[in-house]
């Protein structure tokens, strides 16, 4: 039976169970991620065309959805760059250099991965907010935080904070310094180090941690929620605006552009998949796994 | 426990891993199956055990047909090239695995386990690691527990798949006579895989050469060493120079045969073979030569020799004493006659050796 | 590894290095991560404590929020069960078999990972309602899913599972083949394999990988806000209740809620790093 073949190296590894066996464990698992994963996936797209064509265009094409995502593009083009740059500079100094306290900054920045969203939401509320730390300073001076899109840009940085940079400490940390050292030697300048020797080798882990940070600076909804205020075609962003469809009963049209936001989702497995098959490098998926 | 493999052959796609393979290894016997990589040497081993299954041809254990038998039922003990201990389980543990997974009618009590297993690091001299854990030990010391562990079952068979060659090289000889010695208390019919030839010609009591999964000679150390049946069993097992057409005939004193007969036929010479003289012996049997290079670290003198008709250079082996006596120096002139030729009529053999950088 | 030895003589902040820019890049990550993260932490904590410590505690035992609480977790432990039985199935089979359609399978596992939680939240609704594809079977049956607890099980389950599948698969990919063989030919059963081989190795990260769903699954607001129905007491989750306190402007109250909701997180974080240290310790490298 070929249709389901052991994976291990040797040729004829311990089989762990029968022909039969294997065959039934292989479906379970299969039935188990169609329902699971598959079918949410379709059912975005079957409720989204549930009625035709015309309506899904017209849902898509309204002025407070296309303002949403707009809303959406512009907080991610600000949020992703720079945790790139957080990322970047945080490797540097946790990777290539030694210091009393890096095991500890090592844990700190994995801080916003353990805090739910909606807490994340209301720290911002309570530092930025009208009644927050900085309340009094921020409205004597007329600026908004919350309730405006600099509080949404703030909340979605906040939980895209460790991505680029978790992706790129144990990445750099087994490459070791020996290339970067030996520019130094031959008496390169920082920037120069940084541009022709580090940046080319990253490459590949700081755009896997660029598409996850993207991918979730895009769909972030807890966070952006609380800090948001709701406003429509101001501070909604495409989540938002699925909850707002949702919630005012037009289901068809939320799922409309809940679709348009499980495409980039897809995409984003996509790319995933391949970085992932073109240079083996797993990630760390946010599962807490890394390198020490 | 006597193992009979009877014409094994096994592929893998279009790699012929083995070619017909047949051997017959008594009861008792340590036979060192020897090869570089790729022939076969450690397919066989595995075919042995039960963890491949062969394509045709057939394993008998003690007379007893196995293919139908799982690894797990053959009652055999096998040690892996990177040891495999469970790295989850202390040393104890591991060395009481065979034991403890035995099915209850015969598994020996907790008690007697115990006792085994203690007696088994005390025979590999690891009494007080019993609590450790395997990442704490040294690449030795692991190989060691590995060999408890496929002991404590009692196998009648010790299958062994180049367990030194993770190791230094100075605990690699340790561990080589320290396994002979063992076998030689218990007895245990044991096969062992190694591309080491000196590892094989010192520990085994007979030595199977594979080579691209065929058998090239069965036999021991001392008959494969001094009459070795072809210039790959030659070659393999130690340096060598060849001669042939003119050159051969000067030294073999077989006249000059006619031209086809001498572009077939090779001569191969050790180079501690050579008897090195300043001036031409009187049966004449002797080659002029021009020493190019002196190498005089260690206990024998290693000389690069040019010997005008050959293309490369000769290495010569002469003790320091001799060395010193004759005067020899770089540019120093000598003849050069083999006290022991081993002629072989099999040049296309002898010249892929050569190629293949066979000679110095 | 290139990290250097971190002990001498004289106490130093930092090794030596030739490298430049150290100033510079540890500056300004400890900038923004104050800015970013510490700040707004701080300030939290400080505001739930606001009007000290007792009013905390009676914020956080209200009965509407107790009922909130107690629905969380236990809905993250079961969610955390589930998603671990199910997670080790589907990593067991990824990564042990080859099948046809086994990369996309692979790939399709970081859905939960990848798809914002409002349309997994909505779309596990439509699902589930009586007119979905799958609860049209249930709901004629008595089995509800939608407006129930277990409508919150189910989208806990949904965001968690990755985490474990992604914990297990690649500890269960990495096992040298060369144990397992060597167990078989000790004369272990393929059951005996199984239970005193494989499972022992992989059990530390199932608990990892568990532990993190189930943290995840206590903070999750957006998939589970569609599906629970949010009624007070009965299906209203503590993110949901952050953000109505919020709404009425009951700010200590909210924050009490969320410092609360924190405080787990931290705990199960710290469990599980101790944990992966102990670990480490005894075997002398990660397992």
């Amino acid at each position: 039976m070929h249709l389901v073949r052991l994976r291990s190296k040797s040729e004829r590894a311990p089989s762990l169970k029968t022909t039969a066996t294997r065959l039934a464990l292989v479906f379970a698992a299969l039935i188990f991620v169609a329902a699971f994963l598959v079918l949410p996936l379709v059912t975005v797209f079957a409720q989204a065309f549930a009625q035709g064509w015309r309506v899904y265009a017209d849902a898509v094409c309204r002025e407070d959805v296309i303002a949403a995502l707009k809303l959406t593009a512009l907080v991610a083009a600000f949020a992703v760059p720079l945790n790139v740059i957080f990322g970047l500079a945080a490797s540097w100094a946790i990777a290539r250099f030694d210091f009393v306290g890096k095991k500890l900054l090592n844990s700190l920045i994995d801080i916003p991965l353990a805090v739910s969203p909606v807490v994340a939401g209301i720290m911002y509320v309570e530092v930025f907010g009208l009644r927050g730390w900085l309340g009094a300073w921020l409205s004597a001076h007329n600026l908004h935080i919350i309730f405006a899109v600099p509080g949404i840009v703030l909340a979605t940085v906040f939980v895209t904070f460790p991505f680029v940079a978790r992706e790129l400490i144990p990445f750099m940390q087994a490459q070791g310094c020996d290339e970067e050292e030996a520019a130094v030697v031959l008496g390169a300048s920082a920037p120069s180090i940084f541009w022709r020797i580090t940046l080319p080798n990253i490459k590949w882990p700081l755009l896997y941690g660029t598409i996850l940070a993207a991918s979730r600076s895009i769909g972030e909804f807890g966070a952006v929620s609380v800090v948001s205020g709701h406003i429509r075609g101001l501070t909604v962003t495409t989540p938002l605006e699925v909850e707002m469809l949702y919630n005012e009963y037009n289901f068809t049209a939320a799922f409309a552009v809940a679709s348009l936001l499980t495409l980039a989702a897809v995409v984003t497995l996509i790319v995933k998949k391949a970085i992932e098959l073109a240079t083996g490098i797993h990630g760390e998926r946010e599962t807490g796994e890394r390198a020490r | 426990m006597s193992i009979a493999i009877e014409k094994i052959t096994k592929n893998y796609g279009s790699f012929h891993a083995l070619n017909g393979v047949s051997l017959t290894i008594a009861s008792g016997e340590l036979v060192a199956l020897l090869g570089p990589s790729g022939s076969g040497k450690t397919t066989l081993l595995r075919i042995i055990a039960g963890l491949e299954s062969a394509d045709s041809g057939a394993v008998r254990l003690h007379n007893e047909e196995t293919a139908h038998l799982n690894a797990s039922l053959r009652g055999i003990g096998f040690v892996f090239q990177h040891y495999a201990l469970f790295r989850h389980m202390t040393i104890f543990e591991n060395v009481a695995f065979g034991l403890r997974v035995q099915s209850r009618r015969v598994r020996l009590s907790r008690r007697e386990i115990r006792e085994r297993v203690t007696e088994l690091l005390s025979l590999v001299q690891l009494d007080s690691y019993a609590r450790m854990f395997p990442d704490q030990l040294s690449g030795g010391q692991r190989q060691r527990v590995a060999l408890a562990r496929a002991l404590a079952v009692r196998p009648r068979v010790l299958l062994l798949d180049e367990p030194f060659s993770a190791l230094d090289a100075k605990v690699r000889k340790d561990l080589r006579n320290w396994l002979r010695h063992i076998h030689d208390e218990l007895r245990v019919t044991t096969v062992l895989v190694t591309h080491d030839q000196e590892e094989a010609l010192e520990v085994a009591d007979r030595v199977a050469i594979l080579n691209r999964g065929a058998l090239e000679q069965f036999g021991t150390p001392q008959e494969i060493y001094d009459r070795p049946v072809s210039p790959f069993v030659y070659n393999f097992l130690g340096n060598v120079n060849l001669f042939h057409g003119r050159l051969l005939a000067a030294l073999t004193a077989q006249g000059a045969a006619d031209s086809s007969d001498a572009a077939s036929i090779v001569g191969f010479v050790r180079p501690h073979e050579f008897e090195v003289t300043r001036a031409l012996p009187p049966n004449g049997q002797a080659v002029p030569a021009v020493i190019e290079r002196v190498n005089a670290a260690g206990a024998q003198v290693h000389l690069e020799v040019k010997v005008a008709g050959n293309k490369n250079p000769v290495a010569v082996e002469i003790a320091k004493r001799q060395f010193h006596e004759l005067k020899l120096g770089e540019g120093e002139e000598i003849y050069l006659s083999p006290q022991s030729i081993r002629v072989f009529n099999d040049r296309a053999a002898a010249e892929q050796l050569l190629e293949q950088g066979a000679g110095i | 590894m290139n990290d250097r030895a971190s002990t001498q003589k004289s106490w130093r902040f930092k090794q030596s290095s030739p490298l430049p820019g150290f100033g510079l890049s540890l500056g300004y990550t400890l900038f923004y991560l104050t800015i970013i993260v510490l700040l707004p932490l701080a300030a939290i904590v400080l505001r739930s404590l606001h009007n000290g410590p007792a009013r905390f505690l009676r914020a956080i035992s209200t009965p509407r929020v107790a009922a909130a609480c107690w629905l969380t977790l236990e809905s993250s432990l079961l969610a955390s069960v589930v998603t671990a039985i199910f997670g080790s199935l589907v990593a067991w089979v990824l990564a042990r078999y080859n099948f046809p359609g086994r990369r996309l399978i692979d790939a399709l596992i970081d859905l939960p990972f990848a798809l914002p939680t409002a349309v997994a939240g909505i779309s596990l609704t439509a699902l589930y309602s009586e007119t979905g594809w799958i609860g049209r079977h249930l709901e004629p049956r008595g089995i509800h899913i939608v407006f129930t607890q277990w409508g919150i099980v189910l989208a806990m389950s949904f965001v968690g599972l990755p985490f474990v599948v992604r914990s297990v698969q690649p500890v269960l990919e990495e096992i040298d083949s060369a144990m397992e063989e060597a167990a078989i030919s000790l004369g272990a059963s393929d059951w005996q394999v199984f239970t005193r081989i494989l499972a022992p190795v992989c059990l530390p990260a199932l608990i990892t990988g568990t532990a993190l769903a189930f943290a995840r699954a206590a903070g999750e607001y957006g998939s589970v806000i569609f599906i629970a129905g949010n009624m007070p007491m009965k299906t209203e989750i503590a993110a949901l209740l952050v953000v109505t306190k919020l709404e009425e402007y009951d700010y200590v109250g909210a924050s009490a809620i969320a410092v609360a909701m924190l405080a787990l997180s931290f705990v199960v974080m710290l469990t599980l790093n101790l944990l992966q240290w102990r670990l480490q310790r005894r075997k002398g490298e990660r397992v």
